[in-house]
């Protein structure tokens, strides 16, 4: 039995594994942040939580279990660069954004007291920091010799899956920080922010992996075909995925801030017309 | 005056046995596989192709760069492994003609129609051989490679045989300088191929 998904080299086969450090994990997302709701419900009588937001964490939760488990955890591990694409797109486009809109804002300010992580939040919200911050932690996790190297051993595999799902966390911390004090206030830099971080710098490493004459990974290059997709074709999709894979998630969340930006021009004039009209005409003539 | 010269007489010198060393005969680490100690002839194989017909191995493959490989249809890791990755190389290489060809070690199961649609998988251009069991020891035996056991059938099924897992390659000289072991990637197979296709007949700086 394996704690974590590894690179083992056995030819694939549909045959149920187990991963109990997986199970763990889930445990850990999930059972401390149910049992602060139950503290914060006796504590102040009130759920601290919506109900979108219970949806929102428990869809980040299922997500990462569905990415890190068998069969896609077993297949992106040692099988397939399409799947372990899949799996990083996973956690940075979706696990990421659910999990920081589902944690009510009490529960990380209390968590960034606990652990005495305010100073960091701040640095990391920072829409500078937290793009280069997850382009290079993308880099280096996806270099081959970084994926050969950490995915054939459980504790390099939780390493690699930790890095991806903390960078995914870190990479929206600017726009949705459930700390919204730290979110980044201007909405034509979360425009501009989310399209280099996640959309225009996956695209570089992406276009390594799409044009590559040979593949890339030994790891997958070697390992006993699960599909009747050759090592070439399979990362030549994992390249596709890392460049384009995240446009339907970061382009809808652009037209929606765009929308709001303009709604908030909208109304700013709105206000400025109105008290330059305010203005204008004499205190009589408005009674 | 004569110092200056003496430095560029020294430094021709110098450049000249640079220049000799690297197009010297044997050059280690010449090859990215396992470079033979000492260049072995191609095996005088006479055995039956896809199509039924007889192939000798020497006179179909003369003066082509020449991949030989003896493994099974049903084999689960080693043999898919090894044929993908020498399509893969190829697909990138086609200029270089490289022939590859495969001797089933199974041919209780490995029909000719059986072999060719397997290999078809991989690349059509892949030649598949059998015969009989004597002629497919003697063949091994005349690779100077162990020869397979006989095919075993395990409890799920899988079919068995154990065979030697390394593809040998052949120059246009007819010699075989480099073997590939299991888990040979496909940049070291296309940098070796281009390697063997520099070594031609009577090539004096082979080996």
């Amino acid at each position: 039995m394996d704690w974590w998904c590894t690179a083992t080299n056995e030819p694939w086969s549909w045959e149920w594994r187990a991963y109990p450090g997986i199970w763990m994990a889930v445990a850990l997302l999930a059972v401390p942040f149910l049992l602060s709701l139950r503290r914060h419900r006796a504590e102040t009588g009130d759920p601290g939580i919506t109900n979108r937001q219970k949806w929102q964490y428990g869809g980040g939760v299922v997500v990462f279990w569905l990415a890190t488990d068998w069969p896609v955890g077993t297949l992106g591990a040692g099988y397939l660069a399409s799947v372990h694409m899949l799996q990083w797109m996973l956690y940075t486009s979706i696990v990421g954004p659910l999990l920081l809109l589902g944690t009510p804002e009490w529960m990380a300010e209390r968590f960034v007291e606990r652990l005495h992580l305010r100073a960091a939040m701040t640095k990391l919200s920072r829409p500078l920091v937290a793009g280069v911050l997850f382009n290079v932690v993308l880099a280096a996790t996806h270099a081959p010799v970084a994926v050969d190297r950490l995915r054939v051993s459980a504790a390099g595999s939780i390493a690699l899956d930790v890095a991806w799902v903390l960078s995914g966390l870190i990479v929206w911390l600017p726009i949705i920080s459930p700390i919204r004090s730290l979110r980044s206030k201007h909405y034509p830099v979360k425009i501009v922010y989310l399209f280099l971080a996640l959309g225009v710098m996956p695209m570089i490493p992406g276009g390594f992996l799409t044009f590559a004459t040979y593949p890339l990974y030994a790891i997958f290059e070697l390992a006993p075909r699960a599909t009747v997709l050759s090592a070439a074709d399979d990362q030549v999709i994992a390249g596709l995925l890392m460049k384009i894979g995240s446009i339907p998630v970061i382009w809808p969340v652009i037209a929606v801030m765009f929308v709001r930006w303009a709604r908030q021009e909208s109304a700013a004039d709105a206000a400025a017309e109105a008290a330059t009209l305010a203005e204008a005409i004499p205190p009589a003539a408005v009674v | 005056m004569r110092t200056r010269r003496s430095i560029s007489v020294l430094a021709l010198v110098v450049v000249l046995l640079a220049a000799a060393c690297s197009t010297s005969g044997s050059v280690p680490g010449r090859f990215q596989g396992a470079e033979l100690p000492d260049p072995q002839s191609k095996p005088p194989l006479v055995l039956t192709d896809t199509d039924g017909e007889p192939f000798d191995l020497q006179a179909e493959t003369e003066s082509e760069v020449t991949i030989l490989f003896f493994g099974y249809t049903s084999c689960p890791d080693v043999c898919p492994l090894q044929m993908a990755n020498l399509a893969g190389a190829l697909e990138q290489n086609r200029s270089l003609n490289a022939h590859v060809v495969f001797v089933s070690v199974d041919p209780a199961v490995d029909t000719p129609d059986v072999i060719r649609e397997w290999l078809d998988r991989y690349d059509v251009h892949f030649d598949g051989l059998t015969g009989t069991p004597e002629e497919l020891r003697a063949a091994q035996e005349d690779a100077l490679l162990p020869v397979a056991t006989a095919a075993t059938v395990e409890d799920n099924g899988t079919r068995t045989v154990g065979h030697a897992a390394q593809a040998i390659g052949f120059g246009r000289d007819g010699k075989a300088y480099v073997y590939w072991p299991s888990g040979t990637r496909q940049s070291t197979f296309a940098h070796d191929l281009s390697v063997l296709s520099e070594i031609h007949t009577g090539d004096s700086t082979a080996g």
